[in-house]
């Protein structure tokens, strides 16, 4: 049974990018960062001002995809799952730099939670109020992916019946040094994803996920696993996959797309958003690997029974 | 629906009192302190001295981040002690704080503009903490995730391990708990006052905080079918779980306990057993005035207090995303030998924290029913059920 998206949100559909430059090592890196968004349009939550960006971006993201949809109640019982990969290294350097200028008894107290990894899920259900799992998957470029690939088996095992997924990167010099300036070009987001397995309203959602797939394997495999997709995709419906391989393998797939922006684990997220956003595609596959060997996809189908009805 | 029996085969740890699982449980049977003076390069040594590092582990692996030299450790021998074919394991689940702390390193030279090493920087890439052990281990085509659950991250990926087996996804998972000695860590439990001044003294009424360790501890999870078709020897079963957030505080834990109460009530009903049925509980017992006090009214609440408790925290430290697996080990080692760990440096009981602490020295007692606790930063709970391996068939009884 795949999960439904019941809503999702991504921040850069609301909020405007600004264009920066980083200077690292004798390299320039261009950035699109989202402007800081005032996190109290949203909560009256104290204490929230001074957190990192990638933290307020996810609160503000996972409030924006769940109001209105979910009640008080129905929030507590909610699953929380994040996803992301290097801004943990950013907050550390805002935690540590009073250390580095004078001494490490003016670190700041109020600084230290922000660099334990799983602060931003944290953040996340004492803000909505979620008394449920709560958790941060940090695999590096695979982050999203695989966060929505755990909120999808603790839905399977009735721990939950609602999951908020969230990806998120902050993009920092800090960062983009621990990345190995892997890229020219970075780009800040963060999405959130309202999922259900239950299948009460069929007209309620427009893509389930029905396959989440994500192992340590060698790359020959993990695109062997690709091809068999590819070749099974029905002729008469509309296809796509994302990809970041180079090769010629993809032969059924109307569609086939690579992206030169680094997003960290947003790439394939935002892939995944452009996509279902478009509402053209029958099925897709959003494809993602970390460099450590670790390769994933999501296979997303259309909601036939509601296009049926249309 | 029919589910799978999980049960424990293999165990692996490495810690300040043992870089063994026969080491490491003889020192804690003994009741004995490893922890001590904190040694680290670049590190400035506050008010507090002491933590809970292994200064003995010589990893093979030099040029790989500490935190992943401690996973091989305790993998290799969580393999070796449970007979797997590596071809047999189908997910490495790990739970950690800090991840790799490679960062307590590289942020200065970043801070200050000096370029950093690539294969420093390249240890910040936490997927890379999990592929270098995969790595080096010469483990192909498994499933992986990293948990950061903060202090309760072990337990995180135990439960994701044990529900994967139980609903059939998977028939062995190992499932490890991992995090190195972080300055970043030290600085900031000084800054909160939350470290001890010596010892680390759970539940003793002079306590006066934790102590920030490191350490490793992985089990090996099967379906008590792949396990008895090979003839495994099995420690434990696993029976159920809870899991829960404050909701309430980033780093101070609800005033009356309420998400830890939730916690453990929710795996006492998964698993179908009353608190009376429950022989040993593995406190999470940090040492810290506000944590012991509150986990012992909890505890005293839902159990009384007749049921022996103890806190290995008080041995080893506070290790982090590796404290819940290493104290996961511990239950399933009571179980077999029938001995209660102690909690040492235990002197003087604290009449706000009502509970049976076992002080000192280990206690003989038959243990069916061992819980698990911990709790973590941003009010993250987590508890866990093991029983006694009996060898008989149940099926429905013990399915939530």
């Amino acid at each position: 049974m795949g999960m439904k998206i019941l809503n999702s949100y991504r921040l850069s559909d609301f909020y405007e990018y600004v264009d920066e430059t980083l200077d690292i090592y004798s390299k320039t890196i261009k950035v699109k960062m989202l402007k800081n968004i005032n996190i109290s349009d949203y909560t009256s939550s104290k204490g929230l001002k001074k957190l990192p960006k990638a933290t307020k971006n996810a609160i503000v993201s996972s409030i924006a995809c769940t109001n209105n949809i979910l009640t008080e109640e129905e929030k507590k019982d909610l699953g929380i799952f994040v996803g992301t990969s290097l801004s943990y290294v950013e907050h550390g350097l805002q935690f540590m730099s009073p250390a580095y200028e004078s001494s490490p008894r003016l670190v700041s107290p109020l600084m230290f939670p922000n660099t334990v990894l799983n602060s931003i899920s944290g953040w996340i259900s004492i803000v909505l109020g979620s008394k449920s799992i709560n958790t941060t998957i940090n695999t590096g470029q695979n982050s999203g992916i695989d966060a929505l690939k755990v909120a999808l088996e603790f839905l399977h095992s009735k721990a939950i019946n609602k999951a908020l997924v969230v990806v998120t990167e902050e993009i920092a010099k800090s960062v983009v040094e621990s990345d190995l300036l892997s890229s020219n070009y970075y780009m800040e987001d963060t999405f959130a994803l309202l999922l259900t397995l239950d299948n009460d309203d069929e007209q309620n959602f427009n893509y389930e996920i029905e396959e989440i797939y994500s192992k340590y394997v060698t790359k020959d495999k993990f695109l062997q696993h690709i091809m068999v997709i590819d070749e099974d995709f029905p002729d008469e419906e509309k296809n796509a996959i994302y990809g970041f391989w180079k090769e010629d393998i993809v032969r059924n797939a109307d569609y086939y797309f690579v992206n030169d922006i680094n997003m960290l684990s947003c790439t394939s997220i935002n892939q995944f958003f452009h996509c279902i956003q478009d509402n053209k595609y029958d099925n897709i596959i959003i494809s993602e690997n970390n460099k450590s060997g670790m390769f994933s996809y999501l296979k997303v189908r259309k909601n036939v029974r509601k296009v049926k009805n249309e | 629906m029919k589910r799978n029996k999980v049960v424990v085969t293999g165990l692996g740890v490495v810690s300040s009192i043992g870089e063994n699982v026969f080491e490491f449980w003889r020192n804690c049977l003994d009741g004995k302190v490893g922890t001590n003076k904190i040694e680290k390069e670049g590190i400035e040594i506050l008010n507090a001295t002491q933590g809970g590092q292994i200064k003995n582990f010589k990893s093979t692996y030099p040029g790989l981040g500490r935190s992943c030299q401690l996973l091989i450790a305790g993998l290799d021998e969580a393999i070796a002690d449970s007979n797997l074919n590596l071809s047999e394991i189908d997910r490495i689940l790990i739970g950690t704080t800090m991840g790799e702390t490679t960062i307590d390193y590289t942020l200065k030279n970043t801070f200050f503009g000096i370029e950093n090493p690539s294969t420093f920087l390249r240890q910040n890439q936490l997927n890379n903490l999990v592929g270098d052990a995969l790595k080096a281990l010469k483990i192909e085509d498994v499933e992986t995730c990293l948990f950061c659950n903060a202090c309760s991250g072990g337990n995180y990926a135990l439960i994701s391990g044990f529900e994967s087996i139980r609903n059939g996804l998977a028939d062995v998972i190992i499932v490890c708990g991992v995090d190195s000695f972080s300055t970043i860590a030290y600085y900031g439990f000084s800054r909160l006052n939350a470290i001890a001044s010596e010892y680390c003294r759970p539940f003793d009424e002079n306590r006066d905080g934790m102590l920030v360790a490191e350490g490793v501890g992985c089990l090996v999870l099967e379906s008590e079918k792949h396990a008895k078709a090979k003839n495994q020897k099995i420690y434990a079963e696993i029976i159920g779980y809870g899991m829960s957030s404050d909701a309430f505080h980033i780093n101070v834990p609800h005033p009356e306990g309420s998400g830890i109460e939730l916690a453990i009530k929710k795996a006492l009903d998964y698993a179908n057993l009353l608190p009376e049925q429950i022989d040993y509980i593995s406190a999470h017992g940090t040492g810290t005035i506000a944590n012991d006090k509150i986990e012992s009214k909890i505890l005293e609440n839902i159990f009384g207090n007749e049921v022996p408790i103890s806190s290995i925290k008080s041995m080893i430290g506070h290790s982090m995303g590796a404290a819940s697996s290493i104290e996961a080990i511990v239950c399933c080692l009571s179980i077999v030998h029938g001995k209660v760990p102690p909690t040492a440096n235990n002197l003087k009981k604290d009449p706000e924290c009502n509970i049976n602490c076992v002080p000192n020295i280990y206690q003989d007692k038959e243990i069916v029913y061992a819980m698990n606790n911990s709790y973590a930063f941003a009010g993250s709970n987590a508890s866990v059920i093991f029983k006694k391996y009996l060898g008989e068939s149940y099926g429905d009884e013990n399915t939530k």
